[in-house]
């Protein structure tokens, strides 16, 4: 059995990490790149959202280099992202490719069994070390991924942050053991503070909020973090792998790390339509309140959830006077109008900002 | 004199307009882009060069547009900054109190809400161009009415007809069905304009606060008909600057200056560029299965500057 399993940002990860330590080779789809892009939309629905397609085009990738056993979340919700597996499946078995599909859902019980069988008969020990070691791992690159968003705006040479965060990701990523793990992260720190910066700048405060697949894979959103923070903004984002994972388990539906959005976005929305939508509203709220300068939001083209957002926070950014852009992404979606877009966007919130000093110094 | 320069290269469009330190606008040059962003920019420069009187200096250079990279790197500008952020600095300076700024041109509008002289809040069409100048250009040769004379014949509309506006193909569709049960030319041309101005307030302007002041400049506020449309349809007075045609260039140059007060010297390289030869070329690199095609700028045969990729080994110049 070669299990594989599509992209999403660094969440391959954790899967690559449980599986390996199960004793799995595992095959991960190459890179997302305009060829994935191009395969996904070939064979899918037309109005299908693009994370569909996309990593529809990651398991043709990987099955292409000998993938036999698909591993998916399949939670019947959160939004259409429950189906995913049902209509890939469809696709791919019309496309006539030979592979066994394993999914993971609500029913707690039955995912352990099948968890059970990936393990090749491991104890519950080891299977729980092997997740331990999964998360610690993705927690690892998150936190350094966290400190590139810092670090970016203040670097000297551009391109200097995103470089020694490559190698230190690449250094994270081939551990597969917790003392592999602990050395690698001494590594990778170094690595990150290594990094000449100017710290006489005074950064924008961007918040990064959206759909988690579209926020979290950078092929997807045009590198969208990348850019900010080269053109001079600290990028923070309440998305994060982990928590998406952890917030996906029953259990914590209620009490898990959504919880302060969910109280946050209160006072416009009392119920949660799925998605990310709560958390986009609570999270420009949140940094809102915290002084942000601006907030950058993210969304798939005809994502439900984040429409219902995107709503809703036209009527936040009139009560609390925080700058709001709203990007749409698909296939189609054309990186010049973009990046003028984010410009413009950029320039905008540089320019209050000089007026906002400008008229504390005259006060 | 001492004198700023803004450059403005859109689609269809290439303006450029210089102005002096009290911002009042010296010259300014409009000329067609033809797909040849750098022949339009020496073409400008050198017709700038000549009504420019003799002893004015340039003390700084800004381009915008979306040529504005290219641009700014074929001239040396001190600042390249979005149209938009151009767009809105020449809007207030001109009307200080303005607060909604419609900008719409060959092939995109935009919609630029400012509060205070501070832009807080714009969009730009997306992936459609009903609701652009493209769309009368496309339906007044349909029509066989020269653009250059539709905003004055659709003022003489005495009943507008109500033409489907939201896709431009479809407009042509129910146009020529309007024209086929015998609606008068001047009331189609009018119904256009309406169809454009309920195409552009429900999708550009969705969602938008949009208050008097507000200022319409871009190629197409040339055309009277559209004034009327958006102020029949809005209720008040919408204010045409006297450059609305190069407001993006204006704006440029007053970016120049503001950029100028903080670096102190100029990085333009002067008139003498519309002399130099410049050729762009692209590859395909086929270093990863993204494919990027990556643009070579050359001066006289040699490489200036590069860009396309996404991961950026091509963009840094190795000397």
């Amino acid at each position: 059995m070669k299990p594989t399993f599509p992209h999403m940002g660094t969440i391959g990860v954790l899967g690559e990490a449980i599986l390996r330590r199960f004793g799995r080779e595992v095959i991960l789809p190459p890179k997302t790149s305009k060829r994935t892009l191009t395969l996904g939309s070939r064979y899918s629905p037309e109005f299908a959202c693009l994370p569909l397609k996309v990593t529809l085009g990651n398991l043709i990738e990987a099955l292409e280099r000998g993938a036999d056993t698909i591993v998916m979340l399949a939670a019947g919700g959160p939004c259409r992202f429950g189906y995913y597996a049902t209509l890939q499946n469809l696709i791919l078995k019309n496309l006539d490719y030979e592979y066994e599909l394993i999914t993971l859902d609500y029913d707690m019980l039955n995912n352990l069994r099948k968890l059970k069988r990936l393990a090749q008969g491991q104890n519950w020990f080891q299977i729980g070390e092997a997740f331990r070691f999964g998360f610690l791992k993705l927690l690892t690159l998150e936190k350094m991924e966290r400190s590139a968003h810092r670090i970016r705006p203040y670097e000297i040479k551009k391109g200097s942050t995103t470089k020694a965060y490559d190698e230190a990701s690449r250094i994270i990523r081939r551990t597969f053991s917790f003392r592999e793990l602990r050395w690698a992260k001494r590594e990778a720190i170094s690595l990150l503070k290594k990094i000449p910066q100017d710290k006489t700048r005074n950064p924008l405060k961007v918040g990064v909020v959206g759909e988690t697949y579209t926020v979290l894979e950078p092929y997807v959103n045009l590198e969208v973090e990348r850019k900010l923070g080269e053109m001079g903004c600290e990028v923070h984002r309440p998305v994060w792998a982990t928590e998406y994972m952890i917030s996906m388990l029953p259990i914590f539906s209620r009490w898990g790390p959504r919880r302060k959005y969910r109280k946050a976005a209160q006072p416009y929305l009392k119920e949660e339509p799925g998605g990310e939508c709560i958390v986009s509203i609570g999270g420009t709220i949140l940094y809102a309140k915290r002084g942000f300068d601006g907030i950058v939001h993210i969304a798939p083209f005809t994502c439900l959830p984040e429409i219902v957002a995107q709503g809703i926070l036209s009527k936040v950014r009139k009560d609390l006077g925080i700058p709001i852009l709203t990007l749409v992404l698909d296939e189609h979606t054309a990186q010049a109008g973009l990046i003028t877009r984010l410009e413009a966007f950029v320039d905008l919130l540089q320019r209050k900002q000089a007026r906002q000093k400008m008229k504390g110094k005259q006060g | 004199m001492d004198t700023y320069l803004g450059i403005d290269v859109g689609s269809i469009s290439t303006n450029l307009a210089v102005i002096n330190e009290e911002r009042k606008v010296l010259v300014w040059e409009y000329l067609l882009t033809g797909g040849k962003p750098i022949e339009a920019v020496q073409k400008g420069l050198k017709e700038i060069e000549n009504k420019l009187p003799s002893g004015t200096e340039i003390k700084g250079v800004s381009s915008t547009g979306s040529a504005r990279h290219l641009t700014g790197i074929l001239v040396g500008a001190d600042t390249v900054k979005s149209e938009i952020i151009a767009h809105a600095v020449a809007a207030s300076h001109l009307i200080p109190e303005v607060k909604t700024i419609f900008e719409i041109g060959g092939q995109d509008s935009k919609i630029i809400i400012v509060r205070d002289g501070v832009v807080v809040d714009f969009a730009m069409n997306t992936i459609c161009a009903a609701g652009t100048g493209s769309f009368l250009d496309h339906q007044a040769q349909r029509l066989g009415v020269p653009i250059e004379e539709f905003g004055d014949l659709a003022l003489q509309a005495k009943a507008p007809t109500r033409i489907a506006g939201r896709c431009t193909v479809f407009a042509e569709s129910d146009m020529i069905h309007k024209q086929q049960t015998g609606h008068v030319t001047e009331n189609i041309v009018a119904g256009l304009c309406q169809a454009l101005v309920r195409n552009y307030l429900n999708n550009v302007g969705k969602g938008k606060e949009i208050l008097p002041p507000t200022v319409f400049q871009g190629g197409v506020a040339a055309n009277k008909g559209m004034k009327t449309a958006f102020e029949e349809e809005l209720g008040y007075e919408v204010i045409v600057p006297e450059y609305y045609h190069v407001m993006g260039a204006i704006g440029a140059a007053m970016l120049a200056q503001e950029t100028i007060v903080e670096t102190k010297k100029t990085k333009f390289k002067g008139f003498e560029v519309s002399e130099v030869d410049y050729k762009t070329r692209s590859f395909e690199c086929t270093g990863c299965p993204n494919l990027c095609e990556v643009i070579e700028v050359l001066m006289n045969g040699e490489v200036i500057s590069r860009w396309g990729d996404r991961c950026g080994k091509w963009e840094v110049l190795e000397k």
